[in-house]
């Protein structure tokens, strides 16, 4: 018998592990890299747009929280409309929600929380988008600032698909987890 | 799942942190802005119970010089009645007829001598439910403030001119657009502000400018809503209108 204490012995990596950064899954390691990059770096764009902080000279077509106010209006929804200063506070605190989420999924901290966030910002988002339709009502989106993405200004179907998009790559992210180059990669193995 | 894993719990906490931040970034935002107004463009609008019109005139003639599309009035077009000097067949318009509704609505554009494209109250109507024109009130400031078409951006005429001009430029490039059309409009009938201030446009490389003949005058007799008090910021979006239940606007009751 040894006197020496038995070592605890790590169990083997998880070749495929959801945190992605180590692993020797390509699929696993940049499809949550891509979709977050994409997604996170759209977020930013939009969020800024909306805040109406700077346009950086003119460059880009922003709009300032007073509109979004009036396109959050716009969107009638039933109780909302009758909180104007709860609306008032949306129209400022909706672009945060997709700047802060953007910033943190381009750095791939907290990434999964970051992804859950927008998942369920873009059910809000489509709700609305879909009584919108629904009702027939003719509302401009302020989505990205003055400027059109994808669809134009009018809200419609394109919205909802261009939302259901962005949900499903938040889905993905929020299961895969950051993949490569990810700030949580990087504190965990510190951990 | 993964929210469900070993994890899930401070993926939530996580999430939780994130939106309180972000709560708390808009608050923070919203402390240190100007009060936003919680009431929309055009507050107090009384829109009168009515079919919603749905006829649109998406494009206006370019350059109001008389050398846009040509296009056939309809025969039944509710057009202003006004001296001209054209011929009917000359009446640039590529106004649509409606199509989604059989609303009384058949906007047709004129030409009066001056080379500007008039419109009805109908046409101005139909623009302004397209969503894609741009109202310029061209009377004073304080006839401005008192009472006006939603959204509309004022322009006096006095604006163009002495120490004012400058300002107006940026004005000009900060609330409007020259890919959009643009109705120019003052108190109706013979006053002039609203073709000068069209033509003033028009200088300025706005190609889709057009003057709404019987003005405030014309709007207010036909029932529609207007909006009061200051001007509004730029960009804002404006809610559609439908005419009074009467149907056809044409001509509004304008008075000279």
């Amino acid at each position: 018998m040894s006197d020496v204490p038995l070592r605890s012995i790590p169990p083997a990596p998880d070749s495929c592990s959801p945190q992605g950064a180590s692993c020797g899954c390509p699929l696993r390691a940049f499809v949550p890299l891509t979709l977050r990059l994409t997604l996170g770096s759209l977020l930013i764009f939009s969020g800024w747009l909306k805040l109406g902080i700077s346009s950086f000279g003119g460059t880009l077509s922003t709009i300032d929280p007073q509109t979004v106010l009036y396109a959050i209006k716009g969107f009638q929804i039933p109780w909302l409309s009758d909180q104007p200063n709860l609306m008032a506070f949306l129209a400022f605190a909706v672009p945060w929600v997709e700047l802060i989420t953007g910033v943190a999924l381009v750095l791939g901290l907290w990434t999964r929380a970051a992804a859950i966030v927008v998942a369920l910002t873009m059910v809000g988002f489509t709700a609305g988008i879909i009584g919108i339709v629904a009702r027939g009502l003719d509302v401009k989106c302020p989505c990205f600032g003055a400027m059109k993405f994808i669809c134009g200004a009018e809200i419609g179907t394109c919205h909802i698909l261009r939302n259901t998009g962005f949900f499903l790559a938040a889905v993905v992210i929020a299961k895969m987890g950051h993949g490569a180059l990810g700030l949580d990669g990087f504190l965990n193995r510190k951990a | 799942m993964v929210c469900c894993s070993s994890s899930g719990g401070s993926t939530w906490l996580r999430a939780a942190v994130l939106v309180g931040m972000a709560l708390g970034a808009g608050g923070l935002h919203m402390a240190l802005s100007d009060p936003i107004s919680t009431e929309l463009k055009g507050s107090g609008v009384v829109v009168p119970p009515t079919t919603p019109t749905t006829a649109k005139l998406p494009t206006l003639p370019g350059g109001g010089d008389g050398t846009g599309p040509k296009a056939t009035a309809p025969e039944a077009a509710p057009v202003v009645t006004r001296p001209t000097t054209e011929p009917a067949t000359n009446t640039p318009t590529n106004a649509k007829p409606p199509t989604a509704s059989p609303a009384p609505i058949a906007p047709a554009p004129v030409v009066d001598a001056g080379g500007q494209t008039m419109l009805s109250t109908d046409a101005a109507v139909a623009l302004f439910n397209d969503l894609q024109t741009q109202f310029v009130d061209a009377r004073e400031p304080d006839e401005f403030g008192a009472g006006r078409i939603p959204s509309a951006v004022s322009l006096p005429v006095s604006a163009f001119n002495g120490q004012n001009a400058e300002a107006t430029e940026i004005k000009i490039n900060m609330y409007l657009r020259r890919d959009l059309n643009v109705v120019v409009y003052c108190g109706g009938g013979q006053c002039d502000a609203s073709k000068l201030v069209a033509k003033n446009l028009q200088a300025r490389a706005f190609s889709k400018v057009a003057v709404y003949h019987d003005g405030m005058t014309g709007w207010t007799a036909a029932g529609l809503p207007t909006e009061s008090g200051p001007e509004n910021p730029p960009g804002l979006p404006r809610m559609p209108i439908t005419p009074p239940a009467s149907g056809g606007t044409s001509g509004g009751g304008s008075k000279p």
